[in-house]
């Protein structure tokens, strides 16, 4: 069998959590924690270890999706869980101006170190204020090899198409090759 | 003497005394059956120690213990018979006394896991905060989805299933998998998958969702 997976990273309450419930087919293996610093004003549990969701895509062929946690200071898991990975995408609240600022930290963390493609997740597209892709994009000084999807965390269709997204940008740049996909035989993850 | 007989009157592990009490040497033939399949395997002994062990897909200890986990079978020794390949380098009393101890523990793990063809998925509650997994329970984590039954993961992971049912054991002791269904294992039919990208394949599946 293979086992393709993929990262979903971001700054603290950016929604990954919520993208990787709304994909998987399994309940979300989550590591989460209640929040005991000043960030409980913004959100009452974090991730600290990892989110885990998988999508079974046939008999040969799963996809596994790893959220890492967004607090800064559990930041070690970020090289654990990255290895093996075949894309990313980088959320950001885009409701949150400190948290697009916050994004590119993220950026110059994985992307010298991953080499694979990423993608970056407008998110709370439907809430008021939201900042537009193009926003963000020009916020984060990106170039235009990066893309920034409008994206909508807790509904289904928009994770669909953003995932689509980066896997036609991973399939276009051909960057990993096939066999390098079943990434536990290959890497030296936990998991 | 012929040594011959059915494994449900002698225990593969009596009869392993029995040859180190009387300090033969040669080879102990089995045919056996566990769990719906039968293997052949056989054990070589020189002055009543197990020197080799080999299955149909397994070697050394972990061959010896399976083959000590069998249900049913039959076994007949042939003396002076030795193996050109030495594999178990473990003392005899060492190598009963475990494994007693992992026939004791199969037990156990029998009454939760009857067979291994049980499908197990994640309970819809479970969060891992106050848990710690080793690397080998987040492997067989990855694999459980309410589709694969514990044989198939074990297959899947190249893990014995002994291994991999003391994992789930675990698993299911903390409240992290729960039993779905029991599954009638299937020949499945090879041979017509069409050739695609793996990417492509994601793609269109998560279309179609």
């Amino acid at each position: 069998m293979k086992r393709v997976k993929i990262l979903v990273s971001g700054p603290f309450a950016s929604g990954k959590t919520s993208l990787i419930s709304t994909i998987s087919e399994i309940p979300v293996i989550r590591t989460e924690k209640v929040v005991t610093d000043e960030t409980k004003q913004v959100k009452y549990q974090t991730t600290v270890a990892l989110d885990f969701g998988r999508i079974t895509i046939d008999e040969n062929l799963v996809l596994f999706i790893f959220g890492t946690p967004g607090q800064e200071r559990f930041s070690y898991m970020w090289d654990v869980l990255s290895v093996g990975a075949v894309g990313i995408v980088l959320m950001v609240d885009a409701t949150d101006y400190k948290s697009v600022i916050h994004a590119k930290r993220y950026i110059s963390y994985f992307l010298p170190r991953l080499k694979v493609p990423c993608v970056i997740a407008a998110n709370k597209q439907d809430l008021s204020g939201a900042l537009s892709p193009k926003q963000i994009h020009k916020m984060l000084s990106l170039d235009d090899s990066i893309e920034v999807i409008p994206c909508i965390a807790t509904q289904k269709e928009s994770v669909k198409t953003l995932l689509i997204k980066m896997f036609e940008i991973v399939d276009h740049l051909g960057l990993v090759k096939e066999e390098d996909y079943d990434f536990p035989q290959n890497s030296k993850t936990p998991i | 003497m012929e040594l011959a007989g059915n494994i449900k009157d002698f225990s593969v592990i009596e009869i392993c005394q029995f040859i180190w009490i009387s300090k033969r040497t040669g080879k102990l033939m089995l045919h056996l059956e566990e769990s719906g399949r039968r293997f052949e395997s056989s054990l070589f002994f020189a002055t009543g120690s197990i020197t080799a062990s080999f299955t149909d897909i397994m070697k050394g200890k972990d061959a010896f213990f399976a083959i000590c986990e069998a249900e049913s079978g039959s076994f007949r020794f042939i003396g002076d018979e030795m193996s050109a390949e030495t594999n178990i380098i473990t003392s005899m009393d060492q190598l009963l006394l475990e494994a007693s101890g992992r026939i004791k523990l199969y037990e156990t793990l029998r009454r939760e896991i009857p067979t291994p063809n049980i499908v197990y998925s994640i309970s819809p509650d479970f969060n891992t905060y106050n848990l710690v997994f080793d690397r080998n329970q987040w492997v067989v984590i990855a694999l459980v989805d309410g589709k694969n039954s514990l044989g198939e993961i074990s297959k899947e992971l190249g893990l014995p299933e002994f291994d991999v049912m003391r994992i789930f054991y675990s698993l299911l002791q903390v409240g992290v998998a729960r039993r779905l269904a029991i599954k009638i294992p299937q020949i499945s039919a090879s041979g017509s998958t069409e050739k695609k990208s793996i990417i492509s394949k994601i793609i269109d599946y998560l279309r179609g969702l």
